[in-house]
C-alpha cells in the first residue's frame, strides 16, 4: 500500500499562551488520533523535527551559503511528520483531515512517497 | 432536603481511579513543580523569568509529545528542557546568568527537595504582605498550574481581573522581597493559618460553584487535596488544623460520585446512593481526623470535618445521628457563626424537634439570611413538611432569585412546580394567575 508523508506545519508563536491543562488536552487528542490509526494498521511512524527551520544550504556554482531554515521569512514551520498507509491521495487527505492538527496547527502538507520497487 | 449544603456533586470522572486523576492534571502539576524549583532559587524578584522558562519547556513538551506520546518521566523531561534553556540563556549572556547557574547547580541535589519547593512556594503565596484577594489566585497559578483564564473561570471573575491579581500579587511579592522558604516556628505558624484559609475558600468554591458553573468543580477539589497533601506530609506544617481540613476535603470528595446524577442534576444527601461514596477517601479522612485531635485548638475545620464524619458513617440518611450533628453545629455557631451554619443547624434541629421548631430558629435569624439561597431552600423544605405549600412556593421563588447555578436552579424549579401543584390542590377554585402568589414573601415574618 502506498505511503504518504503528512508534514505538520505550525505557526511558531501560536502555542505560547496555552495553559498547561490546554496543552495536555491537545497532546491527548494527538496521541488518541495516532493510536487509533495505528490500530487500523494505517500509521507507519511519526517524529518531531528539532528546531524551527533547520538549516538551508544553497549552492549556486562554487558559492555555498548556509542559512537558518528554508522558512526563515515564513510564518509557518514544519513541526514534525507522520507517515500513513493509504490507498490513494484521497484517503491520505481524508486521514489528515481527521488529525487534531486541523484545529491546532497552521497547515498540513500531504506528499505521496514514491515506491522504489522496479 | 439537605442539612449540609456541602452535599451535592460531580460526575465521578476520576474518583474511581486516582492514577488517572493524577494523569489528567499531569501538565499542571509537573509545570508547578518546575516552577517552584526555579522560583525557589531565582526568588520572587525574578518570577517573570521563571514564567518564561517554564512556559518554554511546556511548549517544547507539547510539540514533542504530540508526536512521541508522553514520556515515562515527564517531570524529568521538562526539567531537562528547562536546564537546556537556562544554559542557552547563560551562553547568550542573560542578565540573570548567575541565578540560573545557581539553579543548575542545585539540580544535582536530592529529589526530595521538590516537595519542599512546592511547600515553600505555597507558603509564600500566603504572605501577610499580600491582600487576601491575591492569595488564592497566586496559589492556583504558582502551585497548581492554573492559567489566569482558568482562575477567572473558577471564581467567575473576568480574565482581566484574574490576570491583574496575578500581576499585582507578583509585584507585591517582589516589592516586599518575600522569600520562598519554609519559615521557622512562629513565622511558619503565621503563614500556615492563612494558607489553610485560602484552601478552605477553594474548597467552598469547588463544592458549590457559582451560577452557570458545573455544580462541583472537581478540579478545585482535587487541588485542595493536593495542596493539603503537601502540607500534611511535611512534619513542620502537619498541624491538627491542617489534618482537620484535609479530612473535610476528603469527606467532601468522597461524596462527589453520588452528588450529581447522570444528567448533572443535584442529588441531595437524603437521596444519594451511599454505595457510590468513595470508601477509600472516607477511610483516609478518618485517619486525618484522628490526627487532627492532637492539638488544643478546636477550629471550624475540626467541627465541619466532624459533621461530615457523622454523615459518612451513617448507613442511611434516617440512621444519621442528628443529635451529634446538632451539637457540632452548636459548637460551630460559637467558633464561627455564619449564615451557612445557622441554616444547617436549623435543618439538623428539624430532624430532632420537627419542622416547626426549626422554622422558628430560622425566623429568628432571618434578617441576616435574606440573600442566602440555602436559607430559602431550607425554609421551603420545612414549610412543605408543615403542609404550607403556597408559602413553600414563595420561599422557592426567593431561592431562585438568589443566583443559583444551573443544577440548583433545576432542582428548585422542580420543587416549585411540586409546591404549586400542592397549593392548587388545597384551593378548590384557584384563579389561574393569582397575583398574590407571584410576589415573594416578606423576608422576615
Amino acid at each position: 500500500m502506498p505511503k504518504f508523508l503528512l508534514m505538520l506545519m505550525d505557526n511558531p508563536t501560536a502555542d505560547a499562551n496555552l495553559s498547561p491543562q490546554e496543552m495536555q488536552a491537545i497532546v491527548g487528542e494527538y496521541t488518541k488520533w495516532a493510536s487509533s490509526l495505528a490500530q487500523q494498521g494505517k500509521l507507519d511512524g511519526g517524529e518531531k523535527l528539532a528546531e524551527e527551520g533547520g538549516r538551508l544550504i544553497r549552492h549556486t556554482g562554487p558559492k555555498v551559503t548556509v542559512t537558518d531554515g528554508p522558512y526563515a521569512e515564513s510564518k509557518e514551520v514544519i513541526g514534525g511528520y507522520f507517515i500513513v498507509n493509504a490507498a490513494s491521495y484521497d484517503e491520505a487527505v481524508a486521514i489528515a483531515k481527521t488529525c487534531p492538527h486541523m484545529t491546532h496547527g497552521a497547515a498540513t502538507l500531504v506528499r505521496r512517497i514514491e515506491e522504489t520497487r522496479q | 432536603m439537605t442539612t449540609d449544603p456541602a452535599v451535592t456533586a460531580t460526575p465521578g470522572d476520576d474518583d474511581a481511579n486516582p492514577a488517572n486523576a493524577a494523569a489528567d492534571r499531569l501538565f499542571r502539576h509537573e509545570s508547578a513543580r518546575l516552577r517552584a524549583s526555579l522560583a525557589r532559587t531565582l526568588g520572587t524578584a525574578r518570577l517573570d523569568l521563571v514564567e518564561d522558562v517554564v512556559q518554554d519547556a511546556l511548549v517544547a513538551a507539547l510539540h514533542h509529545w504530540r508526536f512521541a506520546g508522553i514520556p515515562e518521566n515527564p517531570g524529568a523531561w521538562l526539567t531537562r528542557v528547562a536546564q537546556r534553556r537556562a544554559i542557552d540563556l547563560i551562553r547568550r549572556g542573560h542578565a540573570e546568568s548567575r541565578a540560573l547557574t545557581h539553579w543548575l547547580a542545585r539540580q544535582e541535589g536530592t529529589p526530595d527537595r521538590d516537595l519542599d519547593d512546592e511547600l515553600a512556594m505555597l507558603l509564600a503565596c500566603a504572605s501577610p504582605a499580600l491582600p487576601e484577594s491575591c492569595r488564592v489566585p497566586l496559589m492556583l497559578h504558582h502551585v497548581a498550574g492554573f492559567s489566569a483564564a482558568e482562575i477567572a473561570h473558577a471564581f467567575l471573575i473576568s480574565n482581566d481581573a484574574a490576570a491583574q491579581r496575578l500581576v499585582r500579587g507578583k509585584q507585591i511579592l517582589r516589592d516586599n522581597a518575600v522569600s520562598i522558604e519554609v519559615p521557622e516556628a512562629e513565622a511558619l505558624h503565621e503563614r500556615l493559618s492563612p494558607t489553610l484559609d485560602a484552601i478552605y475558600l477553594m474548597l467552598t468554591e469547588g463544592h458549590s460553584a457559582s451560577p452557570g458553573q458545573p455544580h462541583i468543580r472537581e478540579d478545585l477539589l482535587a487541588e485542595c487535596e493536593r495542596l493539603l497533601t503537601i502540607i500534611t506530609t511535611d512534619h513542620r506544617t502537619a498541624s491538627p488544623a491542617a489534618h482537620a481540613l484535609m479530612a473535610l476535603v476528603l469527606f467532601t470528595r468522597s461524596r462527589s460520585p453520588a452528588r450529581l446524577s447522570d444528567t448533572s442534576a443535584i442529588t441531595l444527601l437524603s437521596e444519594q446512593d451511599r454505595a457510590l461514596w468513595d470508601r477509600r477517601r472516607i477511610n483516609r479522612a478518618m485517619l486525618h481526623l484522628a490526627r487532627a485531635a492532637g492539638g488544643t485548638a478546636l477550629t471550624r475545620y475540626h467541627l465541619e470535618a466532624g459533621i461530615a464524619a457523622v454523615h459518612a458513617t451513617a448507613e442511611t440518611f434516617d440512621a444519621t445521628d442528628w443529635r451529634q450533628i446538632l451539637e457540632l453545629y452548636n459548637a460551630l455557631q460559637t467558633v464561627h457563626p455564619t449564615p451557612v451554619v445557622a441554616v444547617n443547624r436549623a435543618a439538623a434541629r428539624a430532624m430532632i424537634d420537627g419542622p416547626a421548631a426549626a422554622l422558628a430558629d430560622l425566623d429568628a435569624a432571618a434578617r441576616t439570611l435574606d440573600g442566602y439561597l440555602m436559607y430559602w431552600a431550607t425554609r421551603a423544605e420545612l414549610l412543605t413538611r408543615l403542609d404550607r405549600p403556597s408559602d413553600a412556593a414563595a420561599a422557592l421563588r426567593c431561592a431562585l432569585a438568589c443566583s443559583p447555578n444551573d443544577a440548583e436552579s433545576a432542582l428548585l424549579t422542580q420543587r416549585l412546580a411540586r409546591a404549586q401543584a400542592a397549593a392548587e390542590e388545597l384551593r378548590p377554585r384557584p384563579s389561574p394567575r393569582d397575583p398574590k402568589r407571584e410576589s415573594p414573601p416578606p423576608s422576615s415574618p
